[in-house]
């Protein structure tokens, strides 16, 4: 008795959690055609690194050359559009005088936000992808350096990038002056980013203006987050909540489940996601 | 930022934690007596399956629960996702630490001799009253410091509501630890924690002294 009713709520508790991985997909959304904010990635190095970033850079110049950077970036179409390197926007005065030739072998460990998909990502093989892991990859293969990846703890990255966890963040990071005050090297800008808007297409939120008295979502730790206690403080006011996650994926699933009425999210990423759905 | 602007804004958050840390307590001590009869109900069924309820809420991370409550209801029936998150955190918090407590209660009731329910019911006391008037009390004064124990846990934990976008006191530190490139949130949020926890423990003494007369 004691062990059939013990199976039968085991197998209940089985079916729930199997119930837990169907994703609802009923929820379209869209994103507003609003630029809130423009802003430039890069690479975060610790202060003592100079050496390594410049290497870095050049070794990226390189992969620029020879094509094999556009020939990743075919693969992302999400974002080719905005590559600085391939668009020509890129207004970035490079150190000409490195020499790749010299550069030391060693281990060079990559810190990635494992959940950001299309930049760095865990893939379906479980293997980390994207982006920036293809780019970072590759420059190391030039430099002969061994590759290695650290995935991150996104809202504490620069205390990971300070304790040699990581040797540097490299994930879709926005440049913010404060990284540059506090004495981080930052690469040369790759891709140009704007923040946008993630809205559910039947919410009849057109513009930021919309966004009186509603719950707004953004990921803790990202740009966005840091634009609207900032530069778009005035349009956070009008907010009834902001509520910071710990990831975009638990933004959206907020967002599905109608527990806030927009995501402020970086361009890429929204529309990777809208259109992988 | 200077510091008393950290801690002003993480102030603001401690209304928060104080809220799941006061409802938690409100409806996880009740329902802790509750499980821990059912747990010692003569019939099997009742007992076998609180046993395994409990089994799986001490045996299964609170993190995981607080997920399965926020978003399970969604993921399952399509339910929209409550706005205001203190209503399954606190739900999550609740029942979850209700299992703690109800093991605690029963190693309480369960130390009380056989002798003095006799004793009650030859002195006229119905089965309830010597329950209420004669065990629980008892009972109270004995378990009170692992009960104690339980509700420092409590403080602490408040910390995983951020799980599920719960803007409690330690979210809004690592939101000005970010902006600010600095560390001083993290110390100032261990030092409201530990003021938090010193107070519990002071009040919790004093609530112990007090039932000094049920101490056999």
């Amino acid at each position: 008795m004691k062990k059939i009713i013990a199976l039968i709520l085991a197998l209940a508790t089985l079916f729930c959690f199997a119930g837990c991985g169907k994703k609802k997909a009923n929820v379209k959304l869209t994103i507003i055609n609003e630029e809130l904010g423009a802003e430039n990635y890069g690479i975060a190095f610790r202060s003592e690194d100079k050496e390594v970033c410049k290497y870095i850079d050049a070794a990226v110049q390189e992969l620029v050359k020879n094509g094999k950077y556009a020939e990743i970036a075919e693969k992302y179409p999400d974002i080719i559009d905005n590559l600085l390197f391939l668009n020509g926007d890129s207004k970035y005065e490079f150190d000409k005088t490195v020499d790749l030739t010299k550069a030391k072998k060693r281990t060079f460990t990559m810190g990635i936000d494992p959940e950001y998909k299309p930049f760095s990502y865990l893939d379906d093989n479980g293997e980390y992808a994207g982006f920036d892991v293809e780019v970072c990859k590759a420059a190391c293969d030039i430099l002969g350096w061994d590759f290695n990846v650290f995935g991150v703890n996104w809202d504490q990255k620069l205390i990971q990038l300070d304790a040699k966890e990581c040797d540097c963040v490299w994930s879709g990071m926005t440049i913010l002056d404060s990284m540059k005050k506090a004495g981080y090297n930052i690469s040369a800008p790759y891709y140009y980013n704007t923040q946008v808007l993630v809205v559910a297409e039947d919410s009849g939120i057109e513009s930021s203006k919309d966004l009186e008295g509603k719950i707004v979502a953004v990921q803790l730790g990202t740009s966005g987050e840091t634009l609207l206690n900032d530069d778009l403080k005035e349009l956070k006011d009008t907010f009834q909540e902001l509520v910071t996650c710990e990831s975009f994926m638990k933004c959206f699933t907020e967002l599905e489940g109608n527990a806030v009425d927009a995501v402020f999210i970086d361009y890429p990423v929204a529309k990777n996601y809208i259109s992988g759905k | 930022m200077d510091l008393l602007t950290i801690i002003i804004k993480m102030s603001e958050g401690l209304t928060k934690t104080c809220a799941i840390f006061f409802l938690t307590l409100i409806f996880a001590l009740p329902l802790g007596i509750v499980i821990a009869l059912l747990r010692m109900s003569k019939i099997k069924v009742i007992s076998k399956i609180t046993q395994f309820i409990v089994s799986v809420l001490r045996g299964t991370p609170l993190m995981l629960q607080l997920l399965a409550v926020t978003y399970g209801p969604y993921y399952l029936f399509g339910f929209s996702v409550s706005r205001d998150k203190l209503i399954p955190v606190v739900v999550a918090f609740a029942v979850n630490y209700s299992a703690y407590f109800s093991e605690i209660y029963r190693s309480g009731i369960e130390s009380i001799p056989r002798g003095q329910y006799e004793a009650a019911t030859i002195l006229g006391y119905s089965k309830f009253q010597t329950f209420i008037k004669i065990i629980l009390p008892q009972v109270f004064r004995r378990i009170l410091p692992s009960i104690t124990n339980e509700i420092v846990t409590l403080v602490k934990d408040t910390s995983i509501a951020f799980t599920v976008s719960y803007q409690e006191m330690f979210t809004i530190g690592k939101q000005i630890a970010n902006s600010q490139t600095s560390f001083t949130p993290f110390l100032v949020a261990g030092v409201f924690y530990y003021l938090f926890n010193a107070i519990v423990a002071f009040v919790m003494g004093k609530v112990e002294k007090s039932m000094n007369y049920y101490k056999i």
